[in-house]
């Protein structure tokens, strides 16, 4: 009960504060919700109401609106409201006001109203004609407005109230018989008149008097201003000086605060980071090639102990660190770039850094740039076993002078070119190594003809840098890139992008990478276009040797534009090849392979790059019609790509081994001088698909050597760029660098491939090949001993013993834990469930639809209950009305029916 | 303009021709025009057209007693007489234009000129009829059906015309009944018919289906009047004779069957034979000598004679007891590269579809699907991954060759490829390796799919009719749509063309 009593009090008051100027409720009107339980924080919008008001305001709107209508309804007469504004509720009160007053301004000027000169317009101010209003126009006016109402008594002349009570009520018995009584009114009435002037002759001097004290007042102020404005600014200047530590405390508090920055690091510090963020980013890799994404990983290696009390405190904190150092290597080299924006005067001494480390494994190699082309052999083999991490530092050096800004590009341009000039030969010099050990026999003569071209190279570099201007704008259009690009050398070309990009540094500004992006684009086309040059001026492989940097610049920066450009270009590609599926595409596509290999990482287990190209590759050494030397150049071409694709991820591609088997039984001379009757009944050295089994193939890849010149004859060591190209028939130089290139393309594969159980079921084709290749006596030695040696590994392979498969032990079931299930509670009230952001919002449409409809038909329940009403009021009005009037009538009937009766009554007496 | 100016013309003259008996020469004028010139056929066509079409519905040609037509000698029979020598003469130069003409427009044309006249000499018939006997110019149909065939490599667009007649009930009942005294005539006359008029008699066949036998029995009681060709005024109740079509396919059959087949028209007459005419035939058992045959040609031809058997088996009782061994050899690399790929594999799953194979039977093939695998387009590892999954899931026994902990090790695989007989192959003793290489393929796809063996195997058989029609570019599409969150890219910046490790490409090429 006294919770009752309290709540609307209570209430009241609130009500009351919240709107104040509101009436006072009547407290009876009041409908309070109880609430059962306080719960502290909940807003509750519904603890109280107003039904009585709610209803007959309700009520009120339903007879403005509904009832009207209801009276019209019907009818053909009807009452049209036609002021201005009165049916647009668009219009505010103020609008309608104005367009009323224009419409009634717009009259005024009609031709009649011109001459109605007794209707003078009348200016008004807030329901004043302005000519009251000047003349009240004096400020002081106001003043005495108050003076007067301060003092009623001593207004204007007014009679005052004992003089009132006395003339006017005659102030009663007793003030009559008070002294002079006799006093006639007429006295009475000239002495009040002389008082009245009197007062206000005595007003009007005061108000005299006061104008004259204002007016001398305010003279005295203006001359007093001066020196009032002047005062404060002298009590600014006595302000004490403060205190000399006052100041240093400030200072050093607001001082910004210096970020802490990394330690200056050691040689070693650096050199091991830098060994350390690589190592992490080829863990990053490897966990890719397997297939492992972040999330799979947490999922699949996250072990729980029996004792796991699922409490969130997780043992395996190690695996999280790792986790984290990765997501930092993975911004790894981003952070590092910016780090060396700010630093530019670290340039040198991050040089010679790079240069240091070079010198801890190669002795004379980091000195001098110059020296490069007269190293000595004997140091070759340890330069190329510190390659890498020479290479990687070499690598960052060029990274840092690259971000260097305007100012310093003189300088910069100075020291880059030798930099970079440094590693290519040197990266060079290492693949030559590579591919001479591989054949194991070494051609220094060979290396020294490519140390000697690329020395020439060099110097057209130089040559390049030093005639062409140092700035170049991105261009927008292919067309600006074309003037800027055409007729340079490749070497020129590389330098030009080199610059562009220099001069649009991501960090200079900020849509440079946008217009990177686009550059790359440009580049896309430019690459694409110089594969579809001419035969004799084809230089699109150089053309990419020297873009690739700048590219794989581009791609660090913007990876996702780049990306999509780079599969756009892959569509585009297989969309044209499919029109011909039987023939191999031009070298323009083969080109993009082998910068995918460049620029993405091709051992991940799927990349949304490398996998469409893989397909493709596929597509098309399976499908692809061997008749031309240009159609074996390019499959091979396309097979060492697969390689080079898979020699990290050890995967292997049916196509190319394929491939390869089609190769090997085209210059085997099982092709030419087997019966192809025969073929069938050997399916063992059967040819597969596109190169037909029954008929005799279109060509051959033997090499026919008349005399002995085979022995003379060496083969090369490595197809060339124009085999890709020309359009001449095969010839026996050609026949034997295919073989000799595909056989150890083979070998390398099946290195690639031993680990595999079905290594041996994987190239069982091949030994009879080799057999009959081996039965031709006239090959030259080095294909004979790549051949021996073929044999030898393939024999080898067969040798391994194989392991049946079993399926992994199946894990004994974790017993069951009973633990409880817990669930998130959350305290604000709401409903946390997991939807998705369309569902909640669509389920809270829905809410809100239902409610509508809920109100929407509770209104519609109450405009009928509501005509229902006002139907049967007017039924027993009408009703009533009737019984009166029968009533009437019968009364009259019954009257005259008296009337009647008592005439016949008389007649009857009568 | 002379085109034009030559059709005009000769529409006049059919109008003339058609006004009155004077202009008669006309029509022979028109006759000796349509051998003049090439460009001349259509419009001469048309008028041809024009005249026989008003004529055969004036019943101009009509003859009482054609028997006593020769020697008849009043004016009007003898101007009926030379009108339908006329006609006979004007239809063999449609024929002629129908298998000779070089242009396939105006090939198109004459046939549906000549199906006209048919039309209308079926309704308004030259002589009078028999009671309740149903008329169809069947001498005619039956040169208009040789001068197809025979007109070459444009059969089959003729054909393709001809083919929306077949709607008719009667044409179709009538074609079928001149397709043998056809190939009789052939016979007889001691002609040997060549590729292309054997290619195109297998396209008719394939192209006028047979109605079904269970809607041709409800047929019989099925007023088809409404819907015929040559229907004639006052005859009801056309009824399609089945037992007439059944013979008349057997006969045809008998006749095609003995014909010298290349190796394409005979991948078609299998073809039309299981789609087409194999419900309808009598006795379909005498079918097995020559499906036999057709078995051991190789290729596509013996892959339709096993469905062939495979239909006999099912339908017909026949026993064949080699048949896995049949079907064990056609699995070779090259079948990867046939058009009959998918039905390969659709109906080596029937086969094998049974439970209660022997399981050394099923292992071979497995096993060499398994090989075959290694060599196979990445589509095809697909389906036959879910093959050889199918294949353990319905024979637990051959769990032995994904899960075999008893024994360690081997040193050579106990299978033999080479070994025709699958349940010789020693499949049993072997072990699954090459699904194990498969699962590093390179495509992701090929990885994934081949891990069902180290998982545990689902309750469900895989569906392969999905994934049968699956070609390379699939492949690729699915793998474009594909999206990754981030990419990865790679870490060492490239001097050159040259990766900075790993390089394979230059070993082998000198590019710059």
């Amino acid at each position: 009960m006294g919770k009752v009593k309290k709540g609307p009090k209570k209430g009241l008051s609130d009500a009351g504060k919240k709107k104040a100027p509101a009436k006072a409720l009547n407290p009876f009107e009041v409908h309070v919700n109880r609430q059962k339980f306080q719960v502290l924080g909940r807003k509750t919008k519904t603890d109280r109401g107003l039904p009585g008001v709610a209803r007959s305001r309700a009520l009120k709107k339903r007879k403005a609106t509904l009832l009207q209508e209801y009276k019209l309804k019907d009818k053909t007469n009807k009452f049209m409201d036609r002021r201005i504004g009165e049916r647009n509720s668009a219009m505010t009160a103020e609008d309608k006001m104005t367009a009323r007053f224009t419409a009634e301004r717009m009259r005024a000027q009609t031709r009649k109203a011109m001459f109605n000169l007794a209707d003078e317009e009348v200016l008004t101010h807030r329901g004043q004609t302005l000519n009251e209003i000047e003349k009240f126009d004096d400020p002081r006016s106001d003043d005495d407005d108050d003076d007067g109402e301060d003092n009623p008594f001593r207004s204007k002349g007014n009679l005052d109230a004992d003089f009132v009570g006395d003339a006017h009520f005659g102030g009663g018995l007793l003030s009559r018989s008070n002294e002079d009584g006799t006093r006639s009114r007429k006295d009475l009435i000239d002495q009040l008149i002389a008082e009245s002037k009197k007062r206000k002759a005595e007003q009007q001097k005061l108000r005299e008097q006061t104008l004259d004290l204002t007016e001398k007042l305010d003279t005295d102020w203006k001359d007093l201003l001066p020196v009032i404005n002047s005062a404060p600014k002298a009590s600014e200047v006595e302000k004490p000086k403060p205190d000399s530590f006052d100041v240093l405390m400030r200072e050093l508090k607001f001082e910004a605060r210096g970020k802490p920055s990394d330690k200056l690091k050691s040689e070693d510090e650096v050199a091991r980071e830098e060994k350390e963020k690589l190592e992490e980013l080829e863990a990053a890799r490897l966990r890719r090639m397997q297939g492992i994404t972040e999330s799979s990983s947490d999922a699949a290696s996250k072990h729980r102990s029996a004792d796991d009390l699922d409490d969130g405190f997780a043992m395996d904190t190690d695996q999280d660190d790792s986790e984290n150092d990765e997501s930092e290597n993975n911004g790894g080299m981003d952070i590092d770039d910016k780090d060396d924006e700010g630093s530019e005067d670290e340039e040198e001494e991050d040089d010679d850094d790079g240069n240091d480390d070079g010198d801890d494994g190669v002795g004379n190699n980091g000195s001098e740039e110059e020296n490069v082309g007269e190293e000595s052999s004997e140091s070759e083999d340890d330069d190329i076993d510190d390659l890498r991490y020479d290479s990687s530092d070499n690598e960052n050096n060029t990274d840092n002078e690259e971000f260097g800004s305007k100012k310093t590009k003189k300088e910069m341009i100075k020291s880059t070119a030798p930099e970079s000039f440094k590693q290519q030969p040197r990266s060079k010099t290492g693949n030559v190594e590579n591919v001479s050990s591989s054949s194991s026999t070494p051609h220094t003569d060979k290396a020294e003809a490519i140390r000697e071209d690329l020395r020439k190279r060099k110097e057209l570099m130089d040559a390049a840098r030093k005639e062409l201007p140092y700035t170049f704008e991105v261009p927008s259009t292919y067309e600006e890139l074309q003037i800027v690009l055409a007729g340079r050398s490749p070497e020129y070309q590389g330098v030009i992008v080199e610059r562009m990009i220099k001069c649009t540094h991501p960090s200079l500004a900020s849509g440079n990478k946008e217009k990177l992006a686009h550059l790359f684009t440009l580049l896309m086309q430019h690459l694409h276009d110089a594969g579809t040059a001419e035969e004799h001026e084809n230089v699109c492989w150089a053309v990419l040797d020297r873009l690739v940097p700048s590219l794989f610049d581009i791609v660090q920066w913007c990876p996702d534009d780049t990306t999509q450009c780079i599969r756009h270009v892959i569509q585009e590609k297989h969309q044209e090849y499919s029109k011909s599926r039987k023939k191999f595409p031009g070298v323009e596509t083969l080109l993009f392979f082998k910068l995918i290999s460049l620029l993405f990482p091709t051992s991940d287990f799927r990349h949304p790059v490398v996998t469409p190209a893989l397909v493709f590759m596929g597509q098309m050494l399976s499908a692809c019609r061997l008749e031309t030397r240009q159609d074996i150049a390019k499959g091979l071409l396309l097979v060492s790509l697969l390689l080079e694709f898979t020699v990290l991820s050890k995967r292997f591609s049916p196509e190319s081994v394929n491939f390869l088997r089609n190769v090997l039984y085209l210059s085997s001379n099982l092709s030419s001088t087997q019966k192809v009757t025969s073929a069938a009944k050997l399916p063992a050295v059967r040819p597969i698909p596109p190169v037909k089994v029954f008929a005799l193939p279109k060509l051959s890849l033997k090499p026919e050597f008349e005399d002995d010149s085979y022995r003379s004859h060496e083969p090369e060591d490595r197809l060339s760029a124009q085999d890709l190209i020309s359009q001449k028939p095969v010839d026996n130089d050609f026949c034997m660098s295919a073989l000799f290139v595909s056989l150890r393309i083979l070998s390398s594969m099946v290195k690639q491939l031993t680990s595999l159980p079905a290594c041996r079921q994987i190239f069982c084709h091949f030994p009879p090949l080799l057999e009959s290749l081996c039965m031709e006596n006239r090959l030259p030695q080095r294909i004979k001993k790549e051949l021996k040696d073929l044999q030898e590994l393939m024999s080898s392979i067969k040798q391994t013993t194989l392991n049946y498969l079993v399926s992994a032990p199946k894990r004994p079931k974790p017993l069951k834990l009973y633990e409880p299930n817990i669930q998130q509670v959350y305290t604000d009230g709401k409903q946390h469930r997991p939807i998705s952001k369309e569902k909640q919002e669509s389920e809270k449409l829905l809410h809100r639809y239902k409610r509508e409809k809920k109100g929407a038909l509770r209104e519609i329940r109450k405009d009928r209950d509501f005509l229902a009403k006002i139907r049967i009021k007017q039924q027993l009005k009408s009703d009533a009305e009737r019984k009166d009037k029968v009533r009437e009538i019968f009364g009259q009937a019954s009257m005259q029916q008296g009337e009647m009766r008592k005439l016949s009554k008389g007649k009857k007496k009568k | 303009m002379a085109a034009s100016k030559v059709s005009k013309k000769l529409h006049s003259m059919a109008i003339d021709f058609l006004s009155s008996r004077r202009n008669a020469n006309n029509l022979a004028d028109i006759i000796a025009l349509i051998e003049s010139n090439e460009s001349n056929i259509p419009p001469c066509l048309l008028a041809l057209e024009i005249i026989f079409l008003e004529v055969l519905k004036r019943r101009d040609m009509f003859l009482e007693n054609p028997a006593a037509g020769s020697c008849a000698v009043d004016t009007e029979s003898q101007y009926r007489i030379w009108l339908r020598e006329c006609f006979d003469d004007a239809w063999s130069k449609i024929l002629a234009v129908v298998s000779n003409s070089p242009k396939i427009s105006v090939q198109t044309q004459a046939l549906s000129t000549a199906m006209k006249l048919i039309a209308m000499e079926g309704q308004n018939p030259l002589e009078p009829l028999k009671k309740e006997e149903h008329y169809f110019p069947n001498n005619r149909l039956r040169l208009l059906l040789v001068a197809i065939l025979s007109s070459g490599r444009n059969g089959g667009q003729l054909l393709a015309r001809l083919q929306e007649f077949s709607t008719y009930p009667d044409v179709l009942y009538n074609v079928w009944k001149q397709l043998f005294p056809i190939a009789i005539g052939l016979q007889r006359s001691g002609q040997r018919p060549d590729e292309n008029f054997i290619r195109n008699y297998l396209d008719l066949i394939d192209k006028f289906p047979l109605p079904k036998p269970g809607r041709g029995e409800r047929g019989q009681d099925h007023d088809l009047t409404d819907n015929l060709l040559c229907g004639q005024q006052g005859h009801n109740g056309y009824i399609l004779n089945m037992d007439h079509m059944r013979k008349a396919v057997n006969k045809v059959w008998g006749c095609v069957m003995h014909w010298n087949h290349t190796p394409a028209t005979q991948r078609l007459l299998l073809v039309v034979l299981l789609e087409r005419v194999l419900p309808f035939l009598d006795k379909p058992l005498l079918l097995t000598d020559y499906l036999m045959d057709s078995l051991d040609s190789g290729g596509a031809i013996s892959l339709l004679a096993l469905q062939g058997i495979f239909t006999l088996i099912q339908n017909h009782n026949l026993e064949y007891p080699n048949i896995f061994s049949k079907l064990y050899s056609m699995f070779e690399p090259e079948i990867f590269h046939t058009k009959f790929k998918a039905r390969l594999f659709y109906l080596s799953d029937m086969f094998l579809s049974s439970t209660h194979l022997p399981e050394n039977i099923v292992a071979a093939f497995a096993k060499r699907l398994a090989r075959l695998s290694l060599v196979a387009p990445p589509e095809d590892i697909h389906i036959i991954l879910m093959f050889i999954g199918n294949l353990i899931l319905r024979h637990p026994g051959l769990k032995l060759l994904i899960d075999n902990p008893n024994r360690t090790n081997v040193p050579e695989d106990p299978f033999v490829m080479e070994e025709r007989d699958p349940s010789k192959s020693r499949a049993m003793e072997s072990s699954l390796w090459e699904l194990h290489a498969l699962q590093s393929h390179v495509l992701p796809g090929v990885g994934t799919a081949a891990n069902f063996i180290y998982n545990p195997l689902p309750s469900v058989e895989w569906d392969l009719s999905q994934i049968l029609e699956d070609n390379s570019d699939d492949i690729f599409e699915r793998e474009m749509k594909k999206k990754l969150k981030e990419i990865a890219l790679t870490f060492d910046r490239p001097q050159s063309l040259s990766l900075p490790q790993h390089e394979r490409v230059s070993q082998f090429w000198q590019l710059v």
